[in-house]
């Protein structure tokens, strides 16, 4: 499906993203980081499908396990104890901890991962361009050198192979020697274009002072709105974090400080924070639906 | 009113005595289309820099250019970026950027256009040059004729009056290239802005010049109309008359020298004046030669869930002949390549290569070269395939097309102009003792000269019972040298004949002169072949 969370203005998406990590790192609260992992799993399986979905839930899964593995062995701190491994305990709240910091580190990823996806080069360039015009065109030339230069490669690797110039037979010394003999020819062919690369880029005016950007997103209602809600989370989440609504700690014990209607609503809140994008994605498909019932 | 003025231009490169341009004068008028024309190396690329100014070579000049009556060394940097838009030869490296849409913007940003005007211009041009249905793509997905389409739209939407081209479709297949043309034609009748165009193949470009500009040894020789231009290039036997369009080199080897003749219309009807004594085509031995590669019932696809690029392809190459391989952008000619070499596998059907010493040149051969000098290289290459010195040294002479190497013996094999490293290229190849030789466009960017000697090397593979096979789209080049041409059309052989069988059925995808004389001998495809059954035998 498509990702109609990019649609809006990168202004919006950018803050959007920054809450939401901001939210995760400080509020340091499974109960936060678990709802924002599957409501990042469910946008990824709306998005990028469910094959992707799934491997990314598997890819997590393992990295919380091992986390809680070494966090195990390395941890002993916590009251306890699970079972003995040379009379040094493995402690429960050491085994739910390194569960904990694996989720979370596999949470950050997958959101900076969509974030990535829904914020493109096209947008970020369009956000800090005027501010960093260079490093911004840098960006872009080295996103599209890339499949410039893979091309390249494979056609130099299959005329040098020909002439027995071979990087995937013969010994060991000879297969590096070969490759590095193709990487040389592949730098010094790559070099003679860039010389007409920097030529064309001259012609253009590149060195020309007071440069501008281009801009290619309005900012509307919608985005209005959607900003609004994000300062009002914002808000929400300040306030909450002063009074300590969602403290939480793992040792000596896991205590869970009584669960108030405070904490629930909390929790509910960040469910919907978390699920925007999906919320939007769904709605924007269905609203295509009615009008395209109309047609 | 003059817009470019150039007066006792001379420049030399440095660390070189000799003079690249050799105190050229002349005048460009404001609103005409300029044909720059000489063989390679001639200086016209230095000069076309020049006149670019921001770009200029590095070295000693003296003479000046103006532009609107300025010096241009005086004029700044904003005037000449603006005013005088430059295209150069290679499609790829051409490009800063990887949206279609940020490229066009490019210039548009640095010379600090408001967005909202960036945008007005971009969109317009989009448009004025078809290029809208693409505009929100990566330009690695585009094709060599759209990327090269898309380097002259960024350089028209910054609004140039003057717009130089350094043989701006070298590196296009046909179709892209007569495309790239009618726009520069467009831009010049339409808006009124001045051309100056450097072109090997003249066919589509001559006859839409208001001038043309000859060029030797960095000197103008001929700065005349078309027709003049014509006509003393053919009169005094000069060696790009061979460049010349069909047209007018078929009625001037025709009809002699009462007139020159320009326009396709007016050549037919001359033509089909003609009785041409029927003779027979020359009977061609049917080859029985021993099969080089044999392919059965081929499919390939890149992607599992992708689409088929080869369908069903049977193809049997044998030792001693040159097959051309033709046909469209992406209907899977280097595809086909790829696999004979090796490189790719098909999921069905079968490669036979008896005899397996494969070998590929690429478009561009510098990829072919490892060491920093020639000789160093020619060196590695025969100890790797077991060659003496001795060896190496009888190849080099047995032939007089590998007599420039000694020249360059020493040079860095990257610094060589395109047709002395096809040269090396070729002597390289040559060094592997192969038995099939693969060629990808071969004859891009070679003027006529350049090609006629790749001609006589090809014919010479013939003897030495090598099987080559070429990628072309160079028509006229195939029907010249070729045993066989074989057509591919979405991943299929349509057909695989003999140039004049193929050609003789096809009524658009055939050369340039077998269009002119199509009504009179439908089976004639070369300039020789006509002579020949008009016995004129040159």
């Amino acid at each position: 499906m498509r990702n109609h969370f990019s649609d809006f203005h990168p202004s919006c998406i950018l803050i959007y993203f920054l809450t939401l990590i901001t939210v995760t790192v400080v509020f340091d609260h499974p109960a936060v980081t678990v709802t924002g992992f599957f409501c990042a799993l469910i946008f990824s399986a709306y998005v990028s499908g469910v094959k992707t979905a799934v491997k990314q839930f598997l890819t997590s899964i393992s990295m919380t396990a091992i986390f809680a593995l070494v966090s195990s062995l390395l941890s002993h701190r916590g009251d306890t104890p699970v079972l003995y491994i040379n009379d040094r305990p493995v402690t429960l709240e050491s085994i739910l901890y390194g569960m904990y910091a694996g989720l979370l580190i596999a949470v950050m990823i997958l959101w900076f991962g969509i974030w990535h996806k829904t914020l493109g080069n096209d947008k970020f360039i369009f956000l800090f361009g005027r501010k960093f015009p260079q490093s911004s065109l840098l960006i872009r030339m080295v996103t599209g050198f890339i499949p410039y230069f893979k091309k390249k490669l494979s056609e130099i690797t299959m005329v040098q192979r020909t002439l027995g110039v071979c990087a995937s037979d013969g010994t060991l010394k000879e297969r590096l020697k070969n490759s590095a003999s193709v990487m040389s020819v592949l730098v010094s062919v790559t070099l003679e274009d860039t010389m007409e690369t920097a030529d064309s880029m001259t012609a253009r005016g590149y060195s020309l002072k007071n440069k501008s950007t281009r801009g290619f997103y309005t900012f509307r209602t919608c985005d209005f709105a959607m900003l609004l809600i994000t300062a009002a989370f914002l808000v929400y989440y300040i306030v909450m974090y002063t009074q300590h609504t969602a403290d939480f700690s793992f040792y000596p014990v896991i205590e869970i400080y009584a669960i108030s209607y405070r904490q629930i609503t909390l929790f509910g809140l960040s469910a919907v924070f978390y699920s925007i994008p999906i919320a939007i994605c769904v709605l924007e498909d269905i609203h295509w639906r009615l009008l395209q019932s109309k047609i | 009113m003059e817009i470019i003025t150039v007066k006792n231009l001379s420049f030399s490169y440095n660390g070189s005595a000799q003079n690249v341009l050799d105190n050229i004068s002349f005048g460009i008028e404001k609103g005409s289309f300029n044909l720059v024309i000489g063989r390679s190396g001639c200086g016209k690329s230095t000069l076309l820099k020049c006149i670019k100014q921001i770009t200029a070579p590095h070295g000693t000049r003296s003479g000046y250019i103006l532009y609107n009556s300025k010096d241009v060394t005086q004029t700044d940097e904003r005037t000449l970026v603006t005013d005088i838009g430059y295209v150069s030869q290679s499609p790829d490296a051409q490009i800063v950027t990887d949206l279609v849409s940020s490229e066009l913007a490019f210039g548009l940003e640095n010379t600090g256009l408001d967005a909202r005007e960036i945008r007005s211009r971009t969109a317009e041009i989009s448009y004025y040059f078809g290029i809208a249905s693409w505009y929100n793509k990566e330009i690695s997905v585009l094709s060599g004729g759209q990327k090269q389409l898309l380097n002259l739209a960024a350089v028209i939407a910054m609004r140039p009056e003057v717009l130089v081209l350094d043989e701006p479709t070298a590196q296009l297949d046909p179709v892209a290239r007569e495309n790239f043309i009618d726009t520069v034609r467009k831009l010049n009748k339409d808006l009124g802005m001045t051309v100056i165009i450097c072109e090997h193949n003249l066919e589509n470009v001559y006859s839409a010049a208001d001038r043309v500009i000859l060029m030797d040894q960095g000197k103008i020789i001929c700065n005349d109309t078309p027709q003049a231009a014509a006509n003393y290039m053919l009169k005094n036997d000069v060696t790009m008359k061979a460049s010349l369009p069909s047209c007018t080199q078929l009625c001037h080897a025709l009809f002699g020298d009462r007139e020159i003749i320009m326009s396709n219309a007016l050549a037919k009807e001359m033509i089909s004046k003609l009785r041409p004594e029927i003779l027979k085509p020359r009977q061609k031995e049917k080859i029985k030669a021993q099969k080089a590669f044999e392919i059965k019932k081929g499919y390939f696809r890149y992607l599992r869930n992708g689409r088929d690029i080869l369908k069903n392809i049977s193809l049997t190459g044998f030792r001693g002949e040159i097959l051309a391989l033709t046909g469209a952008n992406a209907s899977g000619k280097t595809t086909l390549l790829s696999v004979l070499c090796g490189s790719l596998r098909l999921y069905s059907g079968k490669v036979s290569v008896p005899d397996g010493r494969v070998v590929f040149m690429p478009q561009n051969p510098a990829g072919m070269f490892l060491k920093s000098s020639v000789r160093e290289d020619i060196a590695y290459t025969a100890r790797l395939h077991n060659k003496s010195k001795d060896d190496t040294y009888k190849l080099l002479e047995s032939s007089d097309f590998y007599k420039d190497i000694f020249l360059s013996i020493d040079k860095n094999p990257m610094d060589l102009s395109g047709g002395e490293m096809q040269r090396l290229a070729f002597f390289k190849i040559m060094l592997t003792d192969p038995t099939i030789i693969l060629m990808d466009e071969p004859t891009k960017g070679l003027d006529a000269k350049a090609k006629t000697a790749l001609a006589d090397i090809l014919t010479g593979l013939r003897k030495k019972n090598i099987c080559t096979v070429l990628v072309t789209h160079d028509l006229e080049f195939a029907a010249q040298c070729c045993d066989r041409c074989a057509m591919l059309f979405d991943g299929q052989i349509i057909s695989c004949e003999e140039p004049s069988r193929f050609f003789c059925d096809n009524y658009y995808y055939t050369t340039q002169v077998n269009k002119l004389v199509k009504n009179i001998m439908p089976d004639a495809v070369t300039l020789r072949e006509v002579m020949r059954r008009c016995r004129k035998e040159e």
